[in-house]
């Protein structure tokens, strides 16, 4: 091998080691634009079942797309909702003048509904009737009266007579309660987002949106009225004084019936405890009791919460319109399994710029006397290894580089030596 | 006993000059090698540090598009990047460096360049050896409009908290007089980078005899 042939091969060798070298990092890009749509997502004991995922990605060129944006409701297998009509899921993005913009909108609606595109940012779901979801039962019949201070100097024989009926008449209410089950009307439920390079932001609706109790023996009870455009991340508080009511109205029916106890009144007539007065005693005692194992209830029965919003970054930015949990915590006043629900779920961004160093424009720097809270407060510039290791291309090219440049040197030496 | 025939002088002298041009063409070779450019190009190594007085004139504001730290022996191409969060991420290329597209162009008057780039903690980045300079040691930046010079005056490590604290200081731009804020990591734990490394320089002007 003549001396100029090494000396041109590790020239060669040298310039492909670089340019494959200068060519890994273009192979790994991040999107350009990104967005991604879920109608629904639905947990029963731990059984899942959702709609899909679509997604939308652009890489500069061109988009690419994953899952369905026409989900079917007949696709959500084993789930107990019902009169659920359509479900819309579709996300799109964009790049113009090398920047990457996305929009994203999904939800559902009753029967009649119909889905639109995403991309304007303002609704998907068109029409419909109201959605009525059977979210859960709750049995409230665990509450007892025992250990009440009021009967705490009765002889017990006194207390069986009392307790008899009294707990019968709060049993007979409570059942009557009838496992009532835990609606939710919504007449559409959607959220939209769009993002741009620099900015992201989003919107949930929910129309005649209801929660609320329902049993054969107390009919219904409203629990929640959902509002139509909530603010971002809206907790919902569920008022049970509705149950409350109730209760108290069954208690006095019963205790009513208590004067007709033969005997009760002698009975009494040692301890100077009057009939009437022992049941006011009774329904202060049901009330203090339930009272408080309501307010649990109250807390811990639904955390719902509407117009979800987080942001991953200033310029990304994930909605679900409602977010509706049956806690575990109240899982000893609530006899269903636990309950994960949510609808109208869209992501959007974080977008970029196409990559373009010699092209990508540039801001004017900041006036002098700018606003301090345009300053950045930290600088990000650390990475633990390299994106990825050599290629084998690239270690065989380096080992190719090494080995000519060893040869010239050696042949250049030789050379020397000669003259 | 008789020894070698002594050789005339003249000879040893000749075979000595070869020997220091044989080692030096290997010398040059294995230089050229480890520098990772063209194996011809070591034929190409510079010679001594004599530097003549340079002549700067004024050069107008323009978009940086390569950095140069001679002392490193660094060259990498400069991006814009942009603010999110308060936070300057670097490009994800290691190699290059961004220039924070809200602060001063090169040649500006007023304000502050900054510019970042990434350490890698297994080496190799464009800015892994940002904490070797020194006072008195050259930047150049070279721009659409020419190459802009300073001259390092202060290199500072901080911690992240400390940092946020000086932003006003290090990236505010009612300041500055258009000097240069270089930045990059250090400090890493085994899990993260604990402390920046801020390195200012003030203008010279573009050198006279300098080449974009």
């Amino acid at each position: 091998m003549s001396s100029s042939l090494v000396v041109r091969t590790g020239a060669v060798v040298a310039a492909t080691s670089l340019a494959l070298m200068a060519a890994g990092p273009a192979l790994a890009a991040e999107p350009v634009a990104q967005a991604s749509a879920t109608a629904l997502t639905l947990s029963v004991a731990g059984n899942g079942t959702d709609s899909g995922r679509f997604t939308a990605t652009h890489d500069g060129s061109a988009e690419t797309t994953s899952g369905t944006n026409s989900p079917a409701v007949t696709a959500l297998g084993g789930q107990t909702l019902t009169n659920l009509g359509t479900l819309a899921q579709d996300a799109t993005t964009t790049v113009a003048s090398g920047a990457g913009s996305s929009a994203a909108c999904s939800g559902v609606a009753g029967e009649g509904a119909t889905a639109v595109q995403a991309g304007d940012g303002t609704s998907c779901l068109v029409g419909g009737r109201t959605i009525t979801l059977d979210a859960a039962n709750v049995d409230l019949t665990n509450l007892e009266v025992a250990d009440d201070d009021a009967l705490r100097n009765v002889a017990p024989e006194v207390t069986s007579l009392i307790l008899g009926p009294v707990s019968d008449g709060i049993r007979t209410v409570l059942d009557g309660l009838g496992n009532p089950g835990l609606y939710v009307d919504l007449g559409a439920v959607q959220a939209v987002c769009t993002a741009t390079t620099s900015s992201a932001q989003g919107s949930a609706n929910i129309a005649n949106g209801a929660v609320y109790l329902q049993g054969p023996g107390v009919g219904r009870i409203d629990l929640v009225d959902l509002p139509l455009n909530p603010a971002p991340n809206t907790k919902v508080v569920t008022d049970l004084s509705g149950v409350l009511t109730t209760v108290q109205t069954g208690l006095d029916r019963e205790f009513a019936a208590l004067s007709s106890v033969p005997g009760l009144d002698a009975a009494l007539a040692p301890l100077n405890l009057g009939l009437n007065t022992l049941v006011d005693q009774l329904k202060a005692n049901v009330t203090d009791a339930l009272g408080p194992q309501l307010a649990p209830v109250e807390q811990n029965l639904l955390d719902l919460t509407l117009n979800k919003q987080s942001r991953p970054a200033s310029n990304a930015v994930e909605i679900t319109a409602l977010d509706l949990r049956v806690v575990p915590a109240a899982a000893q006043y609530v006899d269903a399994d636990l309950l994960a629900l949510t609808l109208g779920t869209v992501t959007c961004g974080p977008n970029a710029r196409v990559a373009a160093p010699a092209a990508a424009p540039a801001q004017q720097p900041m006036v002098a006397g700018a606003g301090a809270s345009s300053l950045p407060l930290a600088v990000t510039s650390g990475v633990e290894d390299l994106d990825s290791g050599p290629s084998p291309f690239t270690i065989a090219g380096l080992t190719g580089l090494v080995l000519a440049g060893t040869a010239a040197g050696v042949v250049g030496f030789r050379r020397s030596l000669r003259q | 006993m008789t020894g070698p025939a002594p050789t005339s002088t003249p000879g040893r002298l000749a075979r000595l000059g070869r020997y220091v041009v044989a080692t030096a063409t290997a010398l040059q070779l294995l230089v050229g090698v480890l520098a990772g450019g063209s194996v011809l190009g070591s034929f190409l190594v510079p010679g001594g540090p004599s530097r003549p007085t340079p002549q700067y004139q004024a050069l107008g504001p323009g978009d940086p598009l390569r950095i140069r730290l001679p002392t490193l022996e660094v060259t990498a191409p400069v991006v814009p990047i942009a603010m999110a969060e308060r936070t300057l991420d670097p490009p994800r290329d290691y190699r290059e460096v961004g220039w924070w597209n809200a602060s001063a162009k090169p040649g500006d008057a007023q304000g502050q360049t900054v510019i970042t780039g990434h350490t890698v903690h297994t080496g190799g980045a464009s800015m892994n050896r940002l904490g070797e300079l020194r006072r008195s040691d050259l930047v150049d930046v070279v721009t659409e409009r020419g190459t802009m010079r300073y001259v390092v005056t202060q290199v500072v490590v901080l911690s992240k908290s400390r940092l946020a604290e000086r932003s006003q200081d290090i990236f505010g731009q009612d300041r500055g007089r258009g000097r240069l804020v270089l930045i990059t990591c250090t400090d890493w734990n085994g899990h993260d980078y604990l402390r920046n490394i801020v390195v200012f320089a003030k203008p010279l002007g573009a050198p006279a005899d300098a080449a974009a």
